[in-house]
This record gives C-alpha cells, structure tokens and sequence, in this order.
C-alpha cells in the first residue's frame, strides 16, 4: 500500500494507517527537534504536540501527497513554539548534550561532532531550525521558506549567517561560552 | 573546495550523526495519544467544502469609515504641520514629510563583494559609496538625507553607522557591543536607529550622537516579540508615537500597539479580540497613513496552517483577509508591504500544489477592492526581497530561487509590470532613497 492510501485511510479514521505513517516519520523528526531544541524533553513535547495535532487535523488535509511535507511543517513549528514559550518564560532550561553513541564513521570524529554540537548550541532556535531543515531534514529552501513563513531570500540570508557563525566557532574554540555569535541568543 | 564548501558538505553527515536518529522511546506514548485523541470531522474544516473567498467573506466587516475620515484629516494637518515646519525652516534643503508617496532618489544595495552602492534607479552604473566587505542593511532615513548601514568592526562586532546618502560624513552611533542584529530600521521621525538584537527586544540608537542603546519595550522582557522580517512599519507612522508587535500581553499571545515608552497597550488581535481564531501571526505593518494594519495570520480553522494576510483598522475593528487568494489551489501569503499612498499591499504569494511550493511573482493587491495581480514573470519572483518606490510607480526586487538565483536588481512598473535590469546583483534588500517633491 502506497503512502497516498495510507493517508487516505488515517483521513478516515484508521489508527493503524497513521500508525504507520507516523512510525516511519518519527525517528527523523525526532531527531530534528532534538537539534533544534537542543534538550531531549523538549524535542519529545514538540514532536508529540505535532503528531497529536496531525492525527487529529489529518481531515482537513486537503492533498495526501503533501503530508510529509505538512507533517515536517508541523514538527518545526511545534519546536519553535516551544522554543518561544520558553524563552517567554525567561527559563532557561539546562541543554541536554544530545552526543551519544553512533554509527562509527570516521568521517566525523567525535570532537567534530562536539564541536558542532557547540556551533549550533549558540545559534537562535529560528536559525538552528533553518540549517537542520536543510542540511538534516534535507528540505529545499523554498519549502523552508513556506514552512516558516519568511522569504526565501530570508531563509538563504540566515543560513549563510549561521554557517559563518558557526564556522567562527569551529575555528575559535577558545571564545568564551557565555558569549553569544551573530544570530544567537542571549542567555 | 574551498574550506566554507567543504564544511557544508560535510554538515549532514555531522549533523546525522550529533542527532543519531532512531525510533524515540516515547512513540507508544504517541500512539496512546493518538489513540484518546479523536479527529476532527473533515466537515468542520470549511476550506474542504467552501471556496476560500467564503470563508474569508465571513471575517468582512465594514470599515468604520468616519474613524478612518477623522484619522485621515488628521494627518492631512500633520502633513500640513510638517510641510508649514520646513517652509518655516527656510534655509534647510526640502526634504519628504515621513510618510505618504515622495519622488525617488537614489537605491542603495550591498553589491557581492560587502561594498554599498548608491544610483538613480535608471542608471546604467552605480558608485561605491561605502567600500566592503561585509557591509549589511543599508537603510535610507524617511526623508532621505541619512543613510544608515550595518559594519563589521575591529573585534568582529557590529556598528551601526550613519552617513550621508554619498557616503561621506560616516559616523558609527553605538558605543555598546552589538553581536547580531537581525533588522535595522529608521523612527519616522529620523531621530533614531532601531535593531533588533536581542531576539524579541528592540533597541533605539540616537542618530546624532554615539551612545548606548536603550531597549524600547522593556515591559515586555521575557516576553516573545515577533517584528516579523522587516521593521520598516513597527513604527507608527506619521510619528512613530506607538509601535505595532506580536507577544505576550494581557490577552496572551496576540497583536498588541503599545506606546514608544511602554505604556497604553492595546490589544488588536488576540485569542479574546474573537472574530479570528489563529494558530500564530507573523509580520504586522502599519500602513503608512497609520490607520490600519496589515498581518499575517495563520487561521486555527485550516488544517494546514496556510498563511494569509489580514488588515485590521488601528482600533481594531474591520479585520477582514486582504484578497481570496490562489484560485484551486491552496494559498500562502506573507510580508505585506504597503504602496506609500496606502492604497495597495505588495506580497509574496504561494499557490501550493502537492510538493511544489508554488512560488508565483509579487503580488500587489488593491486594498478597497481586493482584486490581486501578480507582477513581472515568476521567474523575476523578488524573493530575495522587494520594496516600493518612494512614487508608488515602481517595486524594485531581487529574485530568488528556485526559479532564479541570479540575485539581479530589478525595478518593476507597479503596474503594466515591465521589468528593468540594472545589471546589478545583491543578497540584501535594496532600499529606496525619498526625496523631497520638486518645487514648482
């Protein structure tokens, strides 16, 4: 059974359809709240809040081949919201290193990784979610830029910024780490 | 490979491997939610079974015209006021009143190697006035006398400088650290630089003299203030008494105006306001008469999270969704900017199908009526930014991808949409100087 029939019947109210849409969605965009949340509980609040909405909007879905897309859109709003609520409520909630045992490739090497992790820490959670739906989610800029709702010539602005940003990093490990780099937040 | 093209190239790898992606813990909770969690019937979802045009219609309420003649004639007086101001002033150059239609100077943009250039629009070439790199947000004061400009300096921070239209008499006015700063934005009434470099506050920088920013909505400090992408309309105009933003208030999460010292809020669109029951807003602009504000507005009641824009009177009253939108298909609109006679709003406009994102050209909508046309071919889509001439004539626009990634500087008629190539090609939004009318 193709994708559109899946959709097709969760639209209908099939549990299982959904079920296994929504299990062979979860583990990326898991992963990419946790990069743009930076802290595994929030990323889990985030991609609940948006699988939840999905099932319970899934009707309203007017073309079945765009739930992927409507489902990435979902998730990234999600984080951010949650992103805003708490920086509305001043709490800064301790980051949660998300480094953990992977596939070994020697590619990447494990301080790469750390460093990375650091790069994208610094970065403002509206930024972060621009690089990890390109470069993790593997969205073109144009579906970023309706996803989030800002020009695509915005979406390339801040993700040339952030990859400068956070190339400065990479090559300055030494700068302090209170210290904020363009398009970061301010703790 | 450079070492910028190499790092890109291997951020999805990194990127896979700091996330590691696996099937989380929590994915029964999920389907036990799921479970509890009963759907929405597709027929309460009105876009399904109701042409678009209905469901908007629904929100149309009448314009408070009288509100709108009153305000009108008082800024005719302002207008007035002003114009008598500078006639009083006698020596000093003429110079546009701060808002309305003015005749067009010169554009400046950010050219590829971080220089600005500044030319009239016709030009066949254009000067450096401020030698780069890594110039940024070169910004025209409203009545076109300052140009103000972000640099990087020694330390690899940021200073806002102001300087005259040709470059010269360059003078930085921050004496703070700037880090980042997402927009840059001139008060009305010239006197003050505004940035937004803290997410969600903005800060004021006198134009005349070096000092320290000093943050205008401190009331709101752990709050969320969305500017949206550009800050050109925050202010109110003619004066730029009040300022127009998304945040928390006392209503929660809404459109607020609030005073330049932070008292008087006043809530326009919020969960308690009724009329619109919205998922997020984004982008408010003050229409540069004052009197109304054009937003845009994710609806709760579309599944999809579409984006349309919406205008609502400075009071409040008279929301209504600015045009219908893409015929057949489903339609995402941002970033209004108003024509300086406020008579018509230019937008970005997605008529999504399936996948394709369904980018169209500029679309400028006329307000009273509603009736939208797209400007230009797609393939000169401006959306790496757009902005209105000074006249009203004329939109001048660097395309984007995917249909154009050329970055050429554009100036577009308004109307029959020709397009003229200056031959010039830029990342930033250009700005449009404004001149003063020509004495007859």
């Amino acid at each position: 059974m193709d994708q559109r029939d899946l959709v097709m019947r969760a639209q209908r109210g099939d549990k299982d359809a959904f079920a296994v849409l929504a299990g062979a969605a979860v583990a990326r965009l898991d992963g990419a709240a946790r990069l743009i949340l930076r802290d595994g509980e929030l990323a889990r609040d985030a991609v609940q809040d948006a699988m939840v909405r999905a099932w319970r909007d899934l009707p309203g879905l007017r073309d079945p081949d765009r739930f992927d897309a409507w489902l990435r859109r979902l998730t990234v709003n999600a984080c951010l919201d949650t992103a805003r609520r708490r920086r509305r409520r001043s709490i800064e909630v301790e980051l949660t290193p998300i480094l953990m045992p992977s596939i070994a490739d020697e590619s990447a090497s494990f301080a790469e990784r750390e460093q990375l992790d650091d790069a994208l820490r610094r970065l403002d959670p509206e930024w972060r979610a621009i690089v990890v739906q390109h470069f993790f989610l593997g969205m073109p800029l144009a579906e970023i830029s309706v996803a989030m709702g800002i020009p695509i010539g915005t979406v390339k602005s801040r993700l040339h910024r952030s990859l400068v940003a956070m190339r400065g990093t990479l090559r300055d490990a030494d700068i302090d780490a209170g210290e904020p780099i363009p398009g970061g937040q301010f703790a | 490979m450079s070492s910028s093209e190499r790092y890109e190239r291997s951020l999805p790898v990194l990127l896979e491997e700091l996330a590691a992606p696996r099937t989380p813990a929590y994915f029964d909770d999920i389907l036990g939610q799921v479970d509890r969690t009963r759907q929405r019937p597709g027929w309460t979802f009105p876009e399904r079974w109701l042409p678009m045009s209905a469901v908007s219609d629904r929100l149309a309420t009448a314009p408070r015209v009288p509100m709108r003649a009153v305000l009108a004639a008082a800024l005719l007086l302002v207008a007035l006021a002003v114009g008598l101001a500078l006639l009083a002033g006698g020596r000093k150059p003429a110079v546009p009143a701060p808002f309305g239609p003015a005749n067009n100077g010169l554009i400046a943009f950010v050219d590829e190697s971080g220089a600005i250039r500044t030319g009239m629009a016709t030009a066949t070439s254009f000067a450096v006035t401020v030698p780069g790199p890594g110039n940024d947000s070169p910004v025209f004061s409203p009545d076109g006398t300052r140009l103000a400009y972000l640099h990087p300096n020694a330390v690899g921070q940021l200073d806002i400088v102001v300087a005259a239209p040709d470059g010269r008499d360059a003078r930085t006015i921050n004496t703070d650290a700037i880090i980042a700063a997402n927009f840059i934005s001139w008060t009305p009434d010239g006197g003050s630089v505004a940035i937004e470099s803290r997410p969600g506050t903005l800060f004021l920088y006198d134009a005349a003299r070096p000092g320290p920013g000093t943050i205008i909505n401190s009331s709101f400090s752990g709050g969320s203030v969305g500017f949206g992408d550009r800050m050109a309309s925050v202010f109110r105009p003619p004066l730029g008494e009040e300022i127009a933003f998304l945040g928390v208030g006392p209503e929660g999460d809404g459109l607020y105006v609030i005073k330049r010292d932070g008292s008087g809020i006043r809530p326009l669109l919020t969960p308690k306001t009724g009329g619109l029951p919205y998922f997020r807003l984004q982008s408010p602009e003050w229409s540069p008469d004052g009197t109304r504000i054009a937003v845009t507005v994710q609806p709760a009641a579309d599944p999809e999270y579409v984006m349309s824009i919406y205008v609502v009177e400075a009071d409040g009253s008279g929301l209504r969704r600015l045009s219908p939108g893409c015929s057949g298909t489903d339609t995402s609109e941002n970033f209004a900017a108003w024509s300086p006679d406020s008579t018509r709003i230019a937008h970005m406009r997605w008529c999504q199908r399936g996948d394709d994102p369904g980018v169209q050209p500029i679309t400028v909508v006329d307000v009273a009526t509603g009736v939208a046309r797209g400007i230009g071919d797609v393939q000169l889509n401006g959306y790496n930014g757009f902005a209105w001439s000074p006249d009203g004539t004329s939109i001048i626009e660097v395309p984007g991808p995917p249909v154009d990634d050329r970055l050429q500087v554009l100036i577009v008629d308004a109307t029959t949409g020709a397009v003229r190539r200056t031959g010039q090609s830029t990342e930033i939004p250009p700005t449009w100087q404004r001149t003063a009318p020509v004495a007859p």
